[in-house]
């Protein structure tokens, strides 16, 4: 079976023009990404980020864990770069390890949340009746929980670690996904390509799942690093509660806890690795900016 | 975010903030030039306190509050002002008989029989003298005159019994020890004897914390009411916000209270409270950070002290393995960095503990010192001689901060020096009544904890810490048998000797371990003279007077 001249987004298949040879739709919204400034410095951001959680290990000066028990509480200077904590660990080497944390919650999240939030809602919004009305109303009352308290929740069940913080964002981000693709779905199920493919005799998940589900990417992928963020923040603050990360694990949030005590003796404990949530966050926000831009085709076309 | 950021907005946004952070974090010449170096503190006089071992009295653990007031030179009293009191958590009730974190608050409205000064010493409080018969069973108080309640009831021998009632009732501070007062009698309006069930040797110490409600008002009024004799009454009370107590004017004591008001105020934010302290918005703030204590104590305009109050230590599950070995638990004694404690998390200001009990307590005696210590090799060999030549996983359960602190701290402390002799020893926080009940239960292998009540070891006993049935599940006759013998004793020599014996045991076994005291904390303006305080860290605000 064919879907020959429908402009699917993943789809190589172009059956007008065959002669001119046009980028995929996802490697001209990558360059445009790359033309957009905002994109760049989200994009710059992050990978400073992700270079130093997955090469901590090398770049790390200290052991994010060595208590040296005569440095403590010291300042910024030339052996402990931004500083040591109150058991004399090196923050450098603490906040890059932290990124670890951060990043893996985020991640862990988004699959958890995206996975299950983009199912359910294409199930929702393509077969809709009964199952929508289910669905959207468990995802409802799962809004109607603030996400800090669900968190404690799960900590009281699990057991507070960095696995709660991520189940427990990653659950808080169903409803968002669902909501957002199952909006997309409806949009686009009334489209004619939908009528055509139905027509040459396409079974309903294959159109829900290889004609509509791809269209209805973009939105989702800002979505994406939005909610990386919005992970990575609140792991932190389950961290900063004692539910995330345990000690003597480095993430960001504990950190800051912790140093929360210490803002009048020494502010460079809790500045610095305020900062690296700062930046991680902002780069986040950056990228889904640009990337609602690119892959806006309205907007897109403004370039 | 609709708006997208142009480059020259951008560059000046991010640079200003970078710039802020950085000067934020470079421009604190407050920074320990040399944190190498134990701070500055004025050390709690643990040892300015005679060791009164051995006499009727153990003595207090130390204070460096009245070798404060002393240095004060004499002015003129000035009657009357406000006291600006500032405390970290809400006063949650007023019944005497359930402490809170803000007991102290009843030392001004309430009082007791006995009172107990910063050396150890008893001295009249509602009871105007007393009398121990029959072997200290029995205790004959003949009380003091003209005390009248807030109520304007008046206190009598006939008091004592339903008073006491409340302090015996299920739920109450005291319920453990009280229910041993058998029979109270009355002798006269002011002379009451109580018979015990056998004779109990903390007896005194107890009374000193027992304040007597006014005993005609039910459990909801004294709640919220709080009427004893004490020299300050309640005027209004603002859950969560402030107790403003007035002057008693019918106080019994002449010439006291000084001050026609104490206000306090609950600063849930401690750093609030402290620039509150600072910059003269209060006189006294309870319980400052231990890391703003070096900097409060150079503040020219104010006095810091410190009491020991709480004792950390690390207890064991016996039943457990590897905690089932005595050598594996002494190894642990060995390896506790307690003077690492003491310099990160009290910043100097705590002792070291290496005895269940201080110096000054009943049962100590120097030659205990030493008999456990920090020696990671010799904690590496006795973990070998327990079977364990290559280390073991084990998990260490802590509470909040909030409960014990130091905690935390503690157990990261452990945990890292552990794991250089092959000990991988996993951190669970877990909230504060799961802990309690896992304690009770058994359900731990290794765990840090906190009491209170340092000044002998009956007290400690009665708190249910060492108890027969303790948490870490050890047994034996003797230790049980040790325990009932103190708690009996009925001179102070056999007293002695049995707690001694106690603590050796103790330490020999290893199943909790000392590791530090940690004081109680307090910040005052030096216009508030007279400064004074219990041994357990309460205020005493009837002599203290503002120069101001």
């Amino acid at each position: 079976m064919s879907t020959a001249g429908i402009q699917v987004p993943g789809d190589q298949t172009h059956g007008f023009l065959p002669e001119r040879k046009a980028d995929s739709p996802w490697v001209a919204a990558g360059k445009r990404l790359l033309r957009n400034r905002a994109g760049v410095i989200g994009l710059a951001g992050l990978s400073i980020l992700l270079i130093a959680a997955l090469g901590a290990d090398w770049l790390a000066p200290f052991d994010p864990l060595a208590q040296h028990a005569r440095d403590r509480l010291l300042p910024p200077g030339p052996v402990y770069w931004l500083g040591t904590d109150e058991l004399g660990r090196d923050l450098l080497s603490r906040i890059i390890y932290g990124a670890r944390i951060s990043l893996s919650v985020g991640l862990i999240s988004v699959v958890l949340g995206g996975a299950v939030g983009t199912v359910t809602g294409v199930v929702a919004g393509y077969w809709g009746k009964n199952l929508d009305a289910v669905i959207m109303r468990v995802w409802d009352t799962l809004l109607a929980f603030p996400t800090i308290l669900l968190g404690v929740v799960l900590a009281a069940i699990m057991g507070p670690g960095v696995v709660t913080a991520a189940v427990a964002v990653g659950i808080n981000n169903i409803p968002t996904f669902s909501r957002l693709t199952r909006a997309g779905v409806l949009a686009e199920k009334e489209k004619d390509y939908v009528t055509a493919a139905r027509t040459l005799g396409a079974s309903d998940w294959r159109i829900a799942f290889r004609h509509i589900f791809p269209n209805c990417i973009p939105p989702l992928l800002v979505q994406l690093a939005l909610a990386m963020a919005f992970a990575a923040l609140l792991e932190a603050s389950l961290s900063f509660l004692g539910l995330g990360a345990q000690p003597p694990e480095p993430s960001w949030g504990s950190m800051l806890s912790k140093a929360q005590g210490f803002l009048r003796i020494s502010p460079w404990f809790g500045i610095f690795p305020g900062l690296a949530l700062a930046i991680l966050l902002i780069s986040l926000n950056f990228l889904s900016d640009a990337l609602r831009d690119v892959l806006d085709p309205r907007r897109a076309s403004l370039d | 975010m609709g708006k997208r950021l142009n480059r020259r907005e951008f560059l000046l946004a991010s640079s200003m903030f970078v710039v802020g952070a950085a000067g934020a974090a470079c421009a604190s010449p407050a920074a320990p030039a040399a944190p190498t170096k134990a701070p500055e503190a004025p050390k709690p006089a643990a040892t300015a306190a005679p060791a009164a071992a051995g006499t009727t009295a153990p003595a207090a653990v130390g204070t460096s509050a009245p070798a404060a007031a002393a240095t004060q030179a004499p002015a003129a009293v000035k009657k009357g002002g406000k006291l600006r009191y500032a405390v970290d958590a809400d006063v949650l009730h007023l019944a005497p008989w359930v402490a809170i974190p803000q007991s102290h608050i009843f030392y001004t409205i309430y009082e007791a029989l006995v009172k107990r000064d910063l050396k150890g010493n008893f001295t009249p409080g509602l009871a105007k003298s007393w009398q121990f018969s029959d072997g200290g069973k029995v205790i004959t108080f003949a009380l003091q005159e003209g005390v009248k309640f807030h109520s304007g009831k008046e206190f009598t021998a006939e008091t004592i019994e339903p008073a006491f009632k409340y302090l015996e009732k299920e739920g109450s501070s005291y319920h453990q020890w009280m229910k041993d007062i058998v029979k109270y009698e009355v002798l006269g309006k002011l002379q009451v004897r109580l018979t015990l069930k056998q004779p109990m040797s903390p007896l005194l110490t107890f009374l000193d914390m027992a304040h007597i409600p006014d005993p005609s008002l039910d459990v909801k009024s004294l709640q919220s009411k709080g009427i004893g004799t004490g020299p300050f009454k309640v005027a209004e009370w603002r859950q969560g916000d402030t107790l403003r107590l007035v002057r008693n004017e019918n106080y019994w004591r002449k010439d006291v209270p000084i001050l026609a008001e104490i206000e306090a105020k609950v600063w849930p934010d401690r750093s609030a409270m402290l620039a509150a302290l600072e910059s003269g918005n209060c006189e006294v703030a309870f319980n400052p950070p231990f890391q703003d204590m070096p900097r409060l104590s150079k503040n020219a305009n104010l006095v810091v002290a410190t009491v020991p109050a709480m004792c950390l230590d690390v207890k064991m599950n016996v039943t457990n393995k590897p905690y089932d070995s005595k050598k594996v638990r002494q190894g642990i004694a060995w390896a506790i960095d307690r003077q690492r404690f003491v310099d990160t998390y009290l910043f100097g200001f705590g002792d070291v503990w290496t005895t269940p009990l201080p110096k000054g307590t009943i049962g100590y005696a120097p030659d205990l010192e030493g008999r456990i210590g920090f020696d990671l090799n010799k904690a590496k060999q006795l973990i070998a001689a327990g079977g364990f030549p290559n280390g073991f996983d084990s998990t260490v359960m802590i509470g909040p901060d909030s409960r014990a602190p130091g905690m935390p701290t503690m157990a990261e402390i452990l945990q890292a020096d552990l794991k250089k002799i092959g000990v991988n020893l996993k951190i669970e926080a877990v909230e504060a009544t799961v802990c309690s009940n896992r304690w009770n239960e058994g359900k731990y292998e290794m765990s840090i904890h906190s009491y209170g009540r340092l000044k002998e070891p009956g007290e400690v006993v009665q708190a249910m810490v060492w108890r027969k049935e303790n948490p870490e599940q050890f047994r034996s006759a003797e230790y049980d048998k040790l325990i009932d013998d103190g708690m009996a004793a009925a001179d102070e020599k056999t007293k002695q000797d049995t707690y001694h014996r106690l603590f050796e045991v103790m330490l020999d076994e290893s199943f909790c371990i000392p590791v530090a005291a940690v004081p109680r904390t307090i910040a005052y303006s030096k216009s508030l003279k007279n400064f004074d305080w219990s041994a357990d860290g309460y205020i005493r605000a009837d002599g203290m007077w503002l120069d101001k």
